[in-house]
């Protein structure tokens, strides 16, 4: 019997050890899952993250649509902005067209002419009831052409203006400012009246005021027309005078014809004028006079008449009598009153 | 009976019932059993610990390459978006532009407006 019991008792003894690991390792399988990455529960983490992103790349999308629209419509109005532009540019082109061709159908048909890149030269035939003399209408592409100079380039000195246009190479050439002489030291000197600017500077040094209807008339370094009766340094520079000469009276200003002194008005005399018309462009008239066979000279007042029929927007009374004289490309093509050129002062020349 | 008696009357030996072998063989084959038993619980522990790591490893495998997959679907959608917003910054960068030429198309067509206001008012003038 205890022989028995000790076969069944020795075993379990031994064996007493492997049934505690056997117990141990009961749910180890399940335990074990521990172990594993909770992946399950960045799912929904992960989830709504790429949700986010989708939903992000929709709207990176619709915004990239709607600046793709927005570039569309800004080229789409810059085609009407160029087109409008491009209207605009012709009717401005016809407006001068129309402008120009008015100008030339109160001149008549052009007797000379030249052009070059910085200038534009028609010169017309003034054939009037009693006056006769030379027309030119001067488009300026480069102010630096028109150009003030003293006879013989010296202050003092006179030269008549078929010698200053041969000297300086001009295609055109008027007389200038007004001027008067001077006894300096037993020596005479030829002074030009009023202010004369060239290129930029007072030639006279000191400034003179507006003496009466003296002014001063010239262009600015944009090529535009400036003219006045100046009483004061500052108040000419302002203008940034480039080239100009001093006479009297002015006769249109504004388009408006002005009132000139009463011992101009009335008496015919060879005369020199410069104006501008509207668009910019010059007139230079000189009128004949002193030759009842060819031309007894013209009043400042048919003068002005005649101007404003012209259309010229501003325009100056030059020195005149004996001194008008009209030079184009070397030939003088109207009749100085002396029947010979007078030496001026000054000259007013187009260079080509 | 004497000491003298004993020693001439050996005692009769006694009968031998052989009981030695019996504890020797099973004590034997206990622990050849024994060891069988640690031998094979060795091996039947290692073989379901092994396969409980293996399903874990498995179970991780399964949802590494799921995650690895989200993590995928996720860097196109990045980069989806990069190239969105690539795209809208070049355009924006073009609108922009288009914008700067558009502002000097109109100050380019106010000045020639004027240019033509300037042109109609001299035309006004004309003789």
């Amino acid at each position: 019997m205890g022989w028995k019991l000790s076969l069944v008792i020795i075993p379990l003894f031994l064996l007493a050890p492997f049934f505690g690991m056997a117990a141990s390792l009961i749910g180890f399988e399940q335990k074990a899952q521990a172990l594993s990455l909770p992946i399950l529960d960045l799912n929904e983490g992960v989830n709504s993250v790429e949700e986010s992103l989708s939903a992000l790349r929709h709207n990176a999308i619709i915004m990239n649509e709607l600046v793709a629209e927005q570039e569309r419509e800004y080229q789409e109005q810059q085609q009407i902005l160029q087109e409008l532009a491009r209207r605009s540019q012709e009717h401005k082109q016809n407006s001068d067209q129309l402008y120009e061709e008015r100008i030339l159908a109160m001149l008549g048909p052009p007797v000379e002419s030249f052009r070059s890149e910085r200038v534009e030269i028609k010169v017309f035939k003034l054939d009037e009831l009693g006056y006769r003399g030379y027309i030119a209408k001067v488009k300026l592409f480069d102010p630096r052409t028109l150009k003030v100079v003293l006879g013989k380039d010296t202050l003092g000195q006179t030269e008549t203006t078929s010698s200053a246009v041969k000297r300086t190479g001009a295609v055109l050439g008027i007389n200038g400012g007004g001027f008067y002489s001077s006894v300096q030291g037993g020596r005479t000197r030829v002074m030009p009246l009023g202010n004369t600017v060239i290129d930029g500077k007072l030639v006279n040094h000191d400034f003179s005021p507006s003496n009466g209807d003296v002014f001063f008339a010239g262009i600015n370094r944009d090529g535009e027309l400036i003219g006045g009766n100046f009483y004061s340094k500052e108040s000419l520079m302002s203008l940034n005078p480039f080239q100009g000469v001093s006479f009297l009276p002015i006769l249109i200003k504004d388009g408006q014809p002005l009132s000139v002194p009463k011992e101009w008005a009335t008496t015919k005399q060879p005369r020199t004028i410069i104006g501008e018309y509207a668009n910019g462009d010059f007139i230079m008239i000189v009128v004949d006079g002193r030759q009842s066979d060819w031309s007894s000279g013209v009043t400042l007042e048919r003068l002005q008449i005649k101007l404003a029929e012209l259309g010229v927007k501003e325009g100056y009374n030059l020195d005149g009598g004996g001194s008008s004289t009209f030079v184009f490309q070397g030939r003088t093509l109207n009749r100085p009153s002396d029947g010979k050129q007078r030496p001026v002062a000054t000259n007013i020349v187009i260079m080509p | 009976m004497t000491e003298a008696q004993s020693l001439n009357n050996p005692p009769s030996p006694k009968p031998r019932n052989n009981p030695a072998p019996r504890p020797f063989w099973v004590i034997s084959i206990a622990v050849a059993a024994w060891i069988l038993f640690i031998i094979g619980g060795y091996y039947v522990g290692k073989l379901y610990i092994d396969r409980s790591i293996e399903a874990v490893q498995q179970t991780n495998a399964v949802n590494v390459q799921a995650m690895q997959n989200q993590l995928d679907s996720m860097s196109n959608e990045i980069y989806q978006i990069q190239l969105a917003l690539s795209d809208a910054d070049q355009t924006l960068s073009n609108s922009g532009t288009t914008q700067e030429a558009l502002n000097q198309k109109i100050e380019e067509l106010d000045k020639q407006l004027q240019a033509l206001a300037e042109s109609l008012a001299i035309l006004k003038e004309a003789p």
